[in-house]
């Protein structure tokens, strides 16, 4: 069966949603992959 | 990059919905610094399965969950073979873990010291038991844990 996969930045402190933890993490990604 | 190609759709909330398809939109015209053209392109390209009780009337190749989204979302995998990826957290992922339909947690753990705002699994009361199935560590300081439903 196919599969769904949730993709989550999360902080330190648990939080999501915030543009800063996307931003960062977004562009430390590796794009490569 | 890589969980987007893998997959064939992506299943979103109405909120992160409006957020993306307004950012990446926009990104196809300018792409900010740092954001492959590539990644922009496919999450433009993408379907979208949206789940919303107020919209009806999408664009950016995004469609409307009609009806129990469970369900649709059962027989996307079950049925049709659909490989889907979703982004964001809110009242979708309860619906969707209520019904164990999510196969895998990816979590791009951030190390930035923010703890204020919405948290993961802030509305999930059922304490699912998660097990670590593989760990990434990136340069940037980035750790990607993958966990499974037990």
């Amino acid at each position: 069966m196919a599969k769904l996969v949730e993709a989550t930045h999360v902080t330190l402190g648990g939080e999501v949603g915030s543009s800063r933890t996307s931003t960062t993490s977004t562009r430390s990604m590796r794009w490569s992959s | 990059m890589e969980l987007l190609t893998r997959a064939d759709g992506l299943l979103l909330g109405r909120s992160t919905y409006e957020g993306l398809s307004a950012a990446y939109t926009a990104m196809a015209d300018e792409a900010p610094a740092g954001v492959p053209a590539e990644f922009i392109r496919r999450m433009n390209s993408i379907p979208k399965f949206v789940a919303s009780t107020t919209l009806r009337e999408l664009t950016w190749n995004a469609t409307a969950i009609e009806g129990d989204v469970a369900s649709f979302v059962d027989d996307l995998k079950r049925n049709s073979g659909q490989n889907l990826l979703k982004y964001g957290n809110g009242p979708l992922d309860v619906t969707l873990m209520e019904h164990e339909l999510i196969d895998e947690f990816h979590l791009f753990l951030t190390p930035v010291a923010i703890g204020t705002g919405t948290h993961l699994f802030e509305s999930i009361d059922t304490a699912p038991h998660l097990r670590l199935i593989d760990i990434t560590r990136l340069d940037s300081g980035v750790v990607i844990l993958v966990y499974a439903p037990t």
